[in-house]
């Protein structure tokens, strides 16, 4: 935009702000009474600028966008204060000026791109749509301008594009389409809530550097929500803290990282691995209590229940937000003699923890081996003739020759984006899938046999640890009842003593007996992710696969999920596969570390091996992409290009050619990439000349 | 499960809601009742069920007598000694609209649970077991299906003979494809769901996941389908007794109470009047019971 371009850097300081939330207060009403979401919440955006607004589920994030919008909902309403969008009051608006400035003045991207196009009308027509409705622009000049705005999302043929529907684009191809579409009218305001969160990290990071360039570009304001630590020190200039509805923490990203002056935002950076910490060499620290429920908030400060630093004064006062230092705003009473102290952990027992893990010693005797498995679906064409059978049969490839083993006592991760198999893998030994080929020795058992003929002393000594928290607990049956069936099925104790064992189990997942009787729905994420956990080690497993066991928990709640899988580990000595997209964590919590892409292994070895150079071009591009939760550290810029392609047809010769940028040539495209080892068990599948492997430098810098 | 979701979903996430479980039976039985009070509609259906229920109860408290014939009194019109009059026999229409309800009321729900058990255990094989048993149950149910429902009554009736125990039957066998249909696609949804994994990776049978894991979690929709089901059941009952073809005579039977009316219509209308109310508010209440009752429990969604 030229005639924006002599705003200069620090003059739009005293420009009107483009929005100015002054008090804000929001209320939804409910069966009984009414809840008070979000109180006394304050924030300017200025042009060209990035408001990250961060903070757990329920903490009012996403009420803040809705209102801003008008998308409250027929039971919420705003109840105090004031936005003001470029100088005008919202509130005095009609609903017909309010959506005259929706999707022009102002526009939302939310989390899940797919819900957000219209599933049976062409991109063209969704963006133009978008152009006639508030530009009046004729037929000509608005696919004009939509081909310009895909371009400038750097949508690959875009023109081919504008004829696709939704479903012919992948989740990253479609949320730059919905971003393209936000952007179209040049709103001087763009709304973000979770735009990332449903994308894979790599797509996460091209779309990222998008928006950021896009700002920078059309100097537009945007406030940017999510949950993710990481993705707001790569995207926000200055970033909100919100806690149980209140902004407690106001302060440019760099001093929220580096010098956080709230408890919960201090807490929230204890909570979060660091990139290339391992559990040997720091600990989690999670945040004791929950977030507490808007109906039933504390007198004094309302983090205070919560809080290590609390005194008298807390629990009986409300403390205002107030201005500690220079843009630096605080809602604390102790913010000062705070960033004074140094905080020092008051649970003994994760330093013991770590203790204990660093004097572990490992026998180096193997529990589980996989050689060569392989696990395909078939996948019938949709022709005519399918129906008479005799349709050409194709195959789904999802695990497709991978090798590996895990010693007793340690832990595997296991890393890559959606679709590569990580998931069938662990499916596989457990028995949920049947594999097409190869071997699974599990303590001298063939883990290849299907479920309704194996072992039963094989059944209860492999166990998994589910996603999603939501379902992983039958919610007809109390959780007692729940942890007690594996108990009875296997004859681990006596009938008699069946519920004390319950209980015991509970206590373990740090639960009181209370739990026995309650429902699922009556339970926390948190707490059905434990006692999912209780219910994996009741049978005390050999081996426990864990697929994305906190992928879906808040970080508090994950940080506090890890410790305790930590510790049960290691009380039981049992090895796990752990999987998980998120590299921190795999780094943190594994011994050892697999990289797959398509079905196949790219790199296998010690952690600290595959996170240090040399590295697998695919390793090296996922440890670029992943965002880190501090503005320090540097990061080499790698980006792949498009989306995993698909394992029904997959690429020949290396699996990753498509997307490498350190392809070597034909060769990469033609031969199956060579095992090279690089000694204490590293091995790397790729064409590269070793010299070149070698010469790599480390991807992270602090 | 979707009763379950109303009750405690609320509009926002409240993260941790301290809600103990309620042991108590009045306090779940509190919770009902408010439950379906909060919809108008459901107590309406409600108030009218219950009315027909108190009514069969009372046939065998009452002292009235449905099979007894006033040769004095015949085709009259409501009266101190017959309150809503006498049929073409002379018989009382409140005697026997009183037995009748309680006849309605036993073989309607009794065959809408046959169809449910059976139906039920056909549709947890598909969908659980899926592939060719899947393929065969459901090929045969939808060859049931292909029938008109009416039809496949007159021709189960009329090859087996008309009986209270053969109006079951036929019921029963009409509505088992669509109860099969219903679980089986909830059953392929909720197998999906990570607790029916776990159960499969602590070696369960079969067995035990369909009807312990899945089957409770699929109740909701069940539930609700079966109070629709019992009103279907009711209004076949009253078509096959108008046909003659229902429980045979002299039952006081709603259906075939309408049919004998139907002949005298025009000079006493009361004793088609009665029969006819009675069959369509038991129908419209339950109809009304389920559709306020599936609102009510997809209100938070």
């Amino acid at each position: 935009m030229a005639q924006n371009r002599w705003v200069a850097d620090d003059s739009h300081r005293v420009q009107t702000p483009i929005l100015e939330a002054k008090n804000l207060a929001v209320s939804y009403e409910i069966r009984d009474g009414q809840v008070n979401a979000v109180r006394d919440v304050s924030f300017k955006i200025h042009r060209g600028e990035t408001l990250g607004l961060v903070g757990e589920s329920g903490c009012g994030k996403s009420t803040v966008a809705f209102s801003i919008v008008r998308f409250l909902g027929k039971n919420g309403r705003i109840t105090g204060g004031s936005i003001r969008f470029q100088g005008q009051e919202l509130q005095d608006l009609s609903e017909r000026e309010v959506r005259s400035l929706r999707g022009d003045q102002m526009a939302m991207v939310y989390q899940d791109p797919f819900q957000s196009l219209n599933p049976c009308m062409r991109i063209g027509d969704q963006l133009c749509e978008v152009l006639q409705e508030h530009r009046g622009l004729s037929d000509r000049e608005a696919s004009v301008r939509a081909i310009q705005m895909l371009d400038a999302v750097y949508m690959p043929d875009s023109a081919a594009v504008m004829r696709r529907f939704p479903h012919q684009l992948s989740g990253g191809q479609q949320q730059r389409v919905v971003i393209a579409m936000a952007l179209l009218n040049n709103p001087a305001l763009l709304i973000m809530d979770e735009p990332t969160t449903a994308l894979d990290v790599t797509v996460e990071a091209v779309v990222l550097d998008l928006v950021d360039e896009l700002r920078r570009r059309l100097d537009t304001g945007v406030l940017y929500i999510t949950h993710d630590l990481g993705v707001i020190s790569r995207v926000a200039d200055r970033i909100g803290v919100m806690y149980a509805g209140e902004m407690v923490e106001v302060a440019s990203a760099v001093d929220t990282f580096i010098r956080p002056m709230h408890p919960y935002t201090e807490g929230l950076m204890r909570c979060v691995p660091k990139l290339g910490l391992s559990k040997e060499s720091s600990s989690l620290y999670p945040i004791r209590g929950r977030v507490p429920a808007p109906t039933a908030l504390p007198p004094g400060c309302v983090f205070e229940p919560r809080c290590d630093y609390a005194r008298r004064r807390c629990r009986e006062k409300h403390p205002e937000l107030r201005s500690v230092e220079r843009e630096h705003l605080v809602r604390c009473h102790r913010a000062e003699e705070i960033r004074e102290t140094e905080w020092r952990p008051s649970d003994e027992t994760i330093l013991d923890l770590q203790e204990r893990l660093r004097s572990r010693s490992e026998d180096g005797s193997k529990v589980l081996e996989v050689s060569d498995l392989r696990t395909y679906y078939d996948q019938e064409s949709k022709g005519i003739l399918s129906l008479f059978g005799l349709g050409e049969k194709r195959q789904v490839k999802a695990v497709d020759g991978v090798s590996f083993e895990v010693g007793a006592g340690t832990t595997l991760g296991v890393v890559g984006e959606s679709g590569c198999g990580k998931s069938t893998l662990a499916r596989t030994i457990i028995g949920l899938e049947s594999s097409r080929d190869g071997k699974i020795d599990f303590l001298g058992f063939d883990a290849t046999l299907p479920l309704s003929r194996r072992d039963k002393r094989l059944i209860k000594d492999l166990q998994m640890v589910f996603q999603n928290p939501d379902s992983t607990l039958n919610p007809s049956f109390p959780v007692g009842y729940q942890i007690a069936r594996p108990l009875r099925r296997f004859g681990k104790v006596d009938r008699a003593r069946i519920g004390d064992e319950v209980v015991r189990l509970l206590n373990r997942v740090k639960l009181d007996g209370s739990y026995y009787d309650r429902l699922p729905r009556q339970l926390s994420g948190g707490e059905k992710q434990r006692v999912g956990i209780a219910r994996a080690f009741a049978t005390n497993p050999r081996l426990v696969l864990c697929d994305e066991p906190v992928s879906s928990l808040d970080v508090s709640v994950q940080a506090a999920v890890l410790n305790l899988l930590m510790e049960i580990q290691q009380e039981h000595n049992s090895p796990l596969l752990l999987i998980a997209h998120d590299l921190s964590v795999v780094r943190f919590f594994s011994d050892a570390i697999m990289v797959m892409y398509l079905g196949k292994a790219c790199e296998i070895g010690p952690a600290e091996a595959v996170y240090a150079p040399p590295y697998h071009p695919y390793t090296e591009a996922l440890l670029s992409a992943v965002p880190t939760a501090d503005p320090r550290v540097e990061q080499k810029r790698i980006r792949l290009s498009g989306s995993v392609p698909s394992a029904l047809n997959p690429p020949t010769g290396c699996r990753f050619h498509t997307r490498c940028g350190r392809k070597v040539g034909t060769i990469c495209e033609t031969e199956e990439p060579p095992e090279i080892g690089f000694g204490d068990q590293h091995r790397i599948y790729c064409h590269l000349p070793l010299e070149e492997l070698e010469a790599m430098d480390a991807v992270i810098t602090a | 499960m979707l009763e379950e979701q109303a009750v405690t979903a609320d509009v926002m996430a409240i993260p941790e809601t301290g809600e103990r479980l309620e042991k108590s039976l009045g306090a779940r039985i509190g919770r009902s009742i408010r439950l379906v009070t909060s919809s108008w509609i459901a107590t309406v259906g409600l108030s009218l069920v219950v009315f027909w229920i108190l009514i069969a109860i009372g046939s065998y408290v009452l002292p009235l007598n449905p099979y007894a014939q006033d040769v004095t009194a015949v085709n009259t019109g409501p009266s101190w000694a017959y309150p809503l009059g006498t049929d073409d026999i002379g018989r009382c229409l409140l005697a026997r609209i009183v037995h009748g309800s309680r006849l309605i009321l036993t073989l309607a729900p009794l065959s809408v649970v046959l169809s449910l058990l059976l139906g039920a255990t056909l549709g947890l094989l598909g969908g659980y077991v899926g592939g060719i048993v899947d393929e065969i149950v459901m090929r045969v149910l939808d060859a049931i299906m292909a029938f008109p429902q009416i039809l496949l009554y007159l021709l189960i009736i009329a090859a087996i003979g008309a009986s209270a125990t053969n109006v079951v039957v036929a019921i029963t066998l009409g509505g088992i494809p669509g109860v099969a249909r219903l679980v089986r696609s909830l059953a392929l949804d909720i197998k999906t769901r990570d607790y029916v994994a776990a159960a499969k990776t602590r070696g369960e049978s079969p067995f035990y996941i369909m009807f312990v894991e899945i089957l409770p979690n699929a109740r909701g929709p069940i539930i609700i389908d079966a109070m629709l089901r019992v009103g279907y059941a009711v209004f076949a009952i009253g078509t096959l007794g108008f046909l003659g073809l229902g429980v045979p005579p002299p039952s006081p039977d709603w259906g075939s109470m309408v049919a004998r009316g139907q002949r005298y219509i025009f000079v006493n209308s009361w004793a088609v009047l009665w029969p006819a109310l009675a069959i369509s508010s038991l129908v419209v209440g339950l109809n009304l019971f389920a559709d306020g009752l599936r609102e009510e429990t997809m209100r938070y969604q």
